[in-house]
């Protein structure tokens, strides 16, 4: 019998060269990427902006994390119960977190900030916190929401952007927009905050005493800020630059720089927010009020075309108004295929009478102007008598604002699950002017309402699906609004830059699990 | 007076000048020969169009584009002119031929001083120091008789009189001592006085250096002052040449004959009738003052056009206000026909005070007084047809379009161009033509007055008699009563009944036109009748 | 010598004078040639220049057919380009005519109000009213025409000034013609010369202007004109050429065209050989 010590060391040593052998994740090293635009600050629920997002979700944290499929996985809470009725939901925090400043992170923190510092700052967390009765520290590591019923989506909301944890101790009791650590945030996250050179680049170290052992691997990461869209692709062909996330890089420009040697691309990242491109119709005048007309747009459209040409072949045509990313999406529905001849048949049948329609695009740049185009061309080959009005950011929130439209582009989040990004759209008492965000398109449809109240806090999940099965059906027979695009947003980044990607909101915290093979 | 033997410096021998396609001949020069000596004046005489001039660019090397010497040839000092370069003739210029032309605004660069001009002359052969280039200037100054030349010499050439302009340039030409000077129609823009005292001083030069002269001219009375040989142009080919006193008293060809006959006679005036009839026009004590708006850093000028002027101008008579430039009598025109508007004073057109009518009022007054203007080509409109040029008066005072036309052409007719001519548009008629066109228009509307501003100033002598011709036998047809104003003393004697005399905006005299001319009480008017060139010297009797 | 004869004597004009025709066929001709829209996606996008029947100069990012948005643009160009320099004339000539004719206070108002339009950078103003009327040909038709007119009326308020002195205008005056009358008859006639030479480089000026508008996404998006198609060219100059260079090239020579054309007719209407007199 050999010595079990020695047994013991061999052992260790063949385990030790076997991962060494494997991917090891290396120490070291700083990452460039971009930030666009520049963020207006840094302090993540006081400010929703997607560049915050990006930038701040590395140096806070919220108490869960999801995967790409939108399943929670423990983040600053290390375990949670929820309670057999649905209204209890228990979280137990990890008891080796510290705050960037030393100070330990407690329940007392999770407290102020859901109760206190969201409900002024964050009009998300507030939609979230209606159905909260009350939240309570129990002890030092344990924090107890109580519901006022059972409400679906509860534990998908405590992602870093909506539930951001911030520090009691500096916050509470001052003026938060104007407390004086807005300039130096201080979070839990693996990164801390270094500098912010305006106007050229925030830098972010590492957080030497992060609570995951090993983690971060990088030293840190510097986020540049390149305004021209030209600059930023040269930056990242030149190799200043490891990373673009999406929306710092043209779309036409994608196909090129993804060619080049050691370049990988990536959808993921984006499943939390799930963007989705659609057409406001105007459901009160018009020819767009016929259900007939807005099916026959559906049928008009050549939707393919414009994911293939336009997006470079990225997103998903989406098959109604559900996204695939979305919970309880109900796949088995007849999708509104390319097929102009139904298109014209429906507008025989409706009596189109070659009334004018109008159409506003989307005035975010060259892939929207052109979309926009193609989809005229689209209805004009169907008979659809369309006009394009040019107009610039400011005239578009006007307009939808006013209801002053036929046919309008635009693109939201869905954020997951339906109670808090889908059913905003179609829910008739969010029909309000002013706003470009809610249900712009004047839908009313009292079963459609009653489904979607009722599915937001049935329980468990069965129930809802159910409920949700019949509102598709309903609005895919509709079609308030057409259904344009599941948008793809690429990541493009160094092949030796590892483990980017790894959750549903990508680059807003993937720097925490990132290493550099180099 | 000529020398057999007396050098000759230039000599153009069977020289022809083509001028480009289109235009009104082929050769503005044809087979021209003649020789100018040292020591002599050549006359070199014609009307507009003749080709005078012509020869003269060639020997400067001063055509035009598309106008070149295509026969013959020009020596000067042994050398074919017509052969040069550019370059070679710039090295003459100046220094062995001098040349002065008839506008000398022209020639004077607006923006340098006089003194500084002349130096000019110096330095671009290569001569002289800065310092004694501008004491010759100041020789040559005083030398061409410019009064003050301390000071002239430091003027710009806007400070100077015309007539002192042109001695500046004569100074200029002069400056190198050239062999040959070429003169341009000299005195043609100037007063009859200054005219006078310029030819005078060429005279001079002339004598005192020894120079050969090729005076250019289309005025014969200026031939008979200083001209020792003759030559006369037409159509671009010599008609005659000789000694002066042979062409002058002896003409062989028609058309110098016809020329001459053309000249306003220096004879006596016929006697004419003095009017009693009651004055049509009577002008009593008119002002007009001319102020030039002063600026922040030069006073305002004050320039006293008319000083209490009054004169009468009887129903049928022909009243001639004769001047030279400034004295005010252009401004007397304007004012009668109220292009000008008088300061103070009265203008009573048969009791009518047409002083300080103003708008509608003048406008129905205008009618009784026209006028003819001096420039026959700018007095037309060059896209209005001459038809409708006539009958623009008549229709802007209510008669109807065709019968307006219709009676611009009679009146055509009754001046001798036609009635054919109301089709046809200005550019197609000659100066003298343009100027019956624009008598028809004046007595378009049947003015009781018509005021001739220079009416034939600007014409050949040849046409300028047969205009006054119309004019005397449109008078006699129509009654009519005539201002004319003139410079010319001599075309005021022919056609005026009665003469003013004008001098910075003054009447000096006026009387009957045999009284002015046999018996001229004032110093001025005597002077104005001395200047008159070829006054003294023998010409062919007119009828 | 004839109008035409002294006109042909600038060989850079007739030069000209052949493109503009050859731009006005195609204006003409594209009806025929290419009966579809230009904007319609009938192939697939980036097809290079002769590589397929039909698609001559081939296709764009959308899969459309380059040659025909360029012929059907040279209607475009050429319809903007003469109705604002009309309109222009409309507002230049009367102001700049009464500013000139009557001359005093009159004319210093007037020149007051023309710099007030000089003083401000053309492009940047033109900008700025299109982007409040919003994009359409009728806005940018309006804003070209609003930046171009100041040099028209300097031009035309000189030439009065210089001919409201000439006897045949005394003349006029004379016989109690009214001044209007004197302003139409009399002195505007003579000063279309000018005014026409003018004109030819304004058209030059009014396309460069609505092409770097149309360019800069401020065209009317129902429009295809060849500032349009260089502008949605823009992001993919490296990957298709020949999306910026027709377009371009067919700008240049209509601006050329117009130029030579312009310099022509200057040379015939004010020959200065023939001097009258």
């Amino acid at each position: 019998m050999k010595h079990p010590l020695a047994l013991a060391i061999s052992a260790a040593a063949l385990a030790f060269t076997t991962t060494a052998l494997a991917d090891d994740p290396k120490q070291g090293g700083i990452v460039n990427t971009i930030v666009q635009p520049e963020p207006p600050g840094l302090v993540l629920g006081m400010i929703q902006n997607a560049p915050t997002r990006v930038v701040a979700g590395n140096i806070y944290e919220g108490l869960l994390r999801y995967t790409t499929d939108l399943e929670p996985i423990p983040q600053l809470a290390e375990s949670w119960d929820v309670s057999d009725d649905g209204r209890t939901y228990t979280f137990h925090l990890r008891d080796n977190i510290t705050w960037h400043d030393g100070e330990p992170f407690t329940a007392d923190d999770v407290v102020f900030s859901a109760d206190v510092f969201h409900r002024e700052l964050n009009p998300s967390a507030r939609a979230v916190l209606q159905h909260v009765e009350s939240i309570e520290a129990t002890d030092e590591h344990t924090v107890v929401f109580t519901l006022v019923e059972p409400f679906g989506p509860f534990l998908i909301s405590f992602e870093a952007g909506t539930f951001t944890m911030v520090p009691e101790h500096l916050y509470a009791g001052t003026d938060f927009r104007n407390n004086e650590h807005n300039d130096h945030p201080i979070g839990t996250g693996p990164f801390k905050f270094a500098n912010w050179e305006r106007g050229t680049v925030i830098e972010l170290v590492r957080n030497d005493d992060y609570y995951e052992e090993g983690l971060p691997y990088l030293d840190g990461v510097n986020w540049h800020i390149i305004p021209d869209g030209g600059s930023r692709a040269v930056a990242f062909e030149n190799g200043t630059i490891d990373v673009l996330p999406s929306g710092t890089v043209e779309n036409f420009d994608i196909p090129r720089l993804s060619e080049m040697d050691n370049v990988c691309v990536t959808e993921e990242g984006h499943e939390y927010f799930s963007p989705y491109s659609m057409l406001w119709m105007n459901n009160r005048e018009g020819p767009t009020a016929d259900k007939r007309f807005r099916q026959a747009v559906m049928y008009a459209m050549d939707r393919e075309f414009a994911r293939n040409v336009l997006w470079n072949g990225l997103g998903k045509v989406p098959l109604s108004a559900f996204g695939s990313n979305a919970r309880f999406q109900d796949d088995t529905l007849e999708p509104y295929d390319y097929n102009p001849e139904r298109a014209r048949e429906l507008l025989e049948e409706m009596g189109y009478d070659g009334e004018e329609v109008t159409i506003l695009p989307l005035p975010y740049g060259e892939t929207w102007t052109r979309w926009a185009e193609a989809v005229q061309q689209n209805l004009r080959e169907v008979g659809i008598n369309v006009r394009t009005q040019a107009t610039d950011v400011g005239g578009w929130n006007q307009r939808l604002g006013d209801w002053d439209y036929d046919l309008a582009f635009t693109y939201l989040y869905q954020y997951g699950d339906p109670a808090l990004g889908i059913s905003r759209t179609y829910l008739s008492d969010n029909i309000a002017k002013g706003s470009p965000w809610n249900n712009v398109e004047g839908y009313e449809n009292e079963r459609v309402d009653e489904l979607f109240n009722e599915a937001a806090t049935a329980y468990p999940d069965e129930e809802r699906e159910a409920l949700y099965k019949e509102v598709q059906e309903i609005l895919h027979e509709d079609v308030p609004v057409g259904w344009l695009m599941e948008l793809g947003f690429p990541t493009l980044y160094r092949c030796d830059v590892k483990d980017l990607v790894n959750s549903s909101v990508g680059l807003n915290e993937g720097f925490r699990d990132a290493w550099l093979d180099r | 007076m000529s020398d057999t033997a007396t050098e000759t410096v230039l000599s153009i021998r069977q020289l022809s000048v083509a001028l480009p396609k289109g235009a009104d001949r082929a050769l503005a020069v044809e087979d021209v020969s003649y020789d100018v000596k040292r020591g002599e004046i050549m006359c070199v005489v014609g009307e507009s169009g003749s080709g005078k001039s012509m020869a003269a660019n060639t020997v400067m090397g001063l055509l035009p584009k598309g106008v070149r010497p295509v026969q013959g040839e020009v020596i000067f000092e042994g050398q074919n002119l017509i052969t040069l370069t550019e370059k070679q003739h710039r090295a003459l210029r100046g220094l062995k031929i001098g040349m002065i032309f008839q506008e000398p605004m022209t020639a004077l660069n607006p923006l340098m001083r006089v003194g500084a001009q002349i130096a000019e002359v110096f330095e671009a052969h290569g001569k002289l120091t800065p310092k004694q280039r501008q004491a010759r200037a100041l020789e040559l100054l005083i030398e061409v008789g410019i009064p003050q030349p301390e000071k002239a010499i430091r003027a710009y050439p806007f400070e100077l009189s015309g007539g002192q302009r042109q001695r500046v340039v004569i100074a200029m030409a002069l400056a190198l001592e050239p062999v040959l000077l070429i003169a341009d129609e000299p005195t043609t823009a100037l007063d009859v006085t200054t005219q006078a005292q310029i030819l005078e001083l060429i005279r001079d030069l002339q004598r005192r250096r020894g120079m050969a002269v090729m005076f250019i001219t289309h005025d014969f009375g200026v031939v008979a002052e200083i001209a020792n040989r003759v030559c006369v142009m037409r159509h671009g080919q010599i008609v005659e040449i000789g000694e002066a006193s042979e062409v002058l008293g002896n003409p062989q060809n028609e058309y110098t004959q016809a020329l001459i006959a053309a000249i306003p006679s220096n004879a006596v005036p016929p006697h004419r009738e003095a009017n009693t009839t009651a004055p049509l026009l009577d002008i009593k004590r008119l002002n007009k003052v001319f102020r030039s708006r002063g600026g922040w850093f030069k006073a305002s000028r004050e320039v006293r056009a008319l000083d209490d002027v009054s004169l009468t101008l009887a129903r049928g008579e022909t009243v001639g206000i004769v001047g030279e430039s400034g004295s005010g009598k252009s401004t007397l025109g304007r004012c009668v026909v109220r292009l000008e508007h008088p300061d103070d004073g009265e203008l009573l057109l048969d009791g009518v005070n047409l002083s300080q009518l103003k708008g509608d009022a003048l406008r129905r007054e205008r009618h009784r007084v026209q006028m003819i203007f001096q420039d026959p080509y700018a007095s037309l409109n060059p896209r209005t047809r001459v038809g409708m040029a006539i009958a623009q008066g008549p229709i802007a005072n209510g008669t109807p379009k065709a019968q307006a036309l219709k009676q611009a052409g009679e009146l055509l007719d009754m001046v001798g161009l036609g009635a054919s001519a109301v089709e046809r548009y200005p550019h197609e008629f000659s100066g003298g033509q343009r100027q019956r066109i624009g008598i028809a228009r004046a007595l378009a509307l049947n003015p009781e007055l018509i005021v001739a501003d220079e009416a034939v100033s600007a014409l050949d002598v040849s046409i300028q008699a047969q205009v006054l011709e119309l004019l005397e036998e449109l008078k006699q047809r129509l009654s009519l009563s005539l201002l004319f104003i003139t410079h010319d003393l001599r075309v005021a004697a022919q056609i005026c009944d009665r003469i003013v005399v004008m001098q910075h905006g003054r009447i000096v005299e006026q009387g009957s036109a045999e009284q002015i001319f046999l018996h001229p009480r004032e110093a001025y008017t005597r002077s104005l009748l001395e200047a008159i060139p070829g006054r003294d010297a023998p010409v062919a009797a007119t009828a | 010598m004839s109008f035409f004869a002294r006109f042909a004597q600038n060989r850079g004009a007739l030069v000209g004078l052949i493109i503009l025709l050859m731009i006005i066929a195609m204006a003409i001709l594209a009806p025929l040639l290419f009966p579809e829209s230009p904007w319609r996606m009938v192939q697939r996008p980036f097809l290079p220049p002769m590589s397929q029947d039909g698609f001559p100069l081939g296709t764009d990012t959308m899969g459309r057919n380059v040659a025909a948005g360029l012929m059907h643009g040279a209607w475009v160009s050429l319809l903007i380009g003469l109705v604002s320099t009309s309109v222009a004339l409309l507002i230049g000539v009367p102001l700049g005519a009464i500013a000139g004719y009557y001359g005093g206070l009159i004319d210093d108002i007037l020149m007051r109000f023309t710099e007030f339009f000089q003083t401000i950078p053309n492009f940047a103003l033109a900008i700025v009213l299109v982007a409040i009327m919003q994009p359409s040909v009728t806005s940018i038709v309006l804003a070209i025409a609003l930046v171009s007119w100041p040099p028209v009326a300097r031009l035309v308020r000189a030439e009065f000034m210089s001919l409201r002195h000439r006897e045949y205008v005394e003349a006029a005056r004379l016989v109690g013609q009214t001044n209007s009358t004197i302003i139409l008859r009399q002195i505007l006639p003579n000063t279309l010369s000018p005014i026409i030479v003018l004109a030819s480089l304004m058209v030059a000026t009014a396309i460069l202007l609505e092409s770097s508008l149309s360019f800069l996404g401020l065209g009317d998006p129902n429009v295809m004109s060849w500032g349009y198609m260089i502008g949605a060219a823009r992001t993919v100059i490296r990957q298709a050429w020949w999306l910026s260079f027709f377009p371009g090239v067919a700008i240049l020579l209509t601006v050329l065209a117009l130029n030579l054309v312009g310099e022509g007719l200057d040379d015939a209407l004010n020959p200065k050989l023939s001097r009258e007199r």
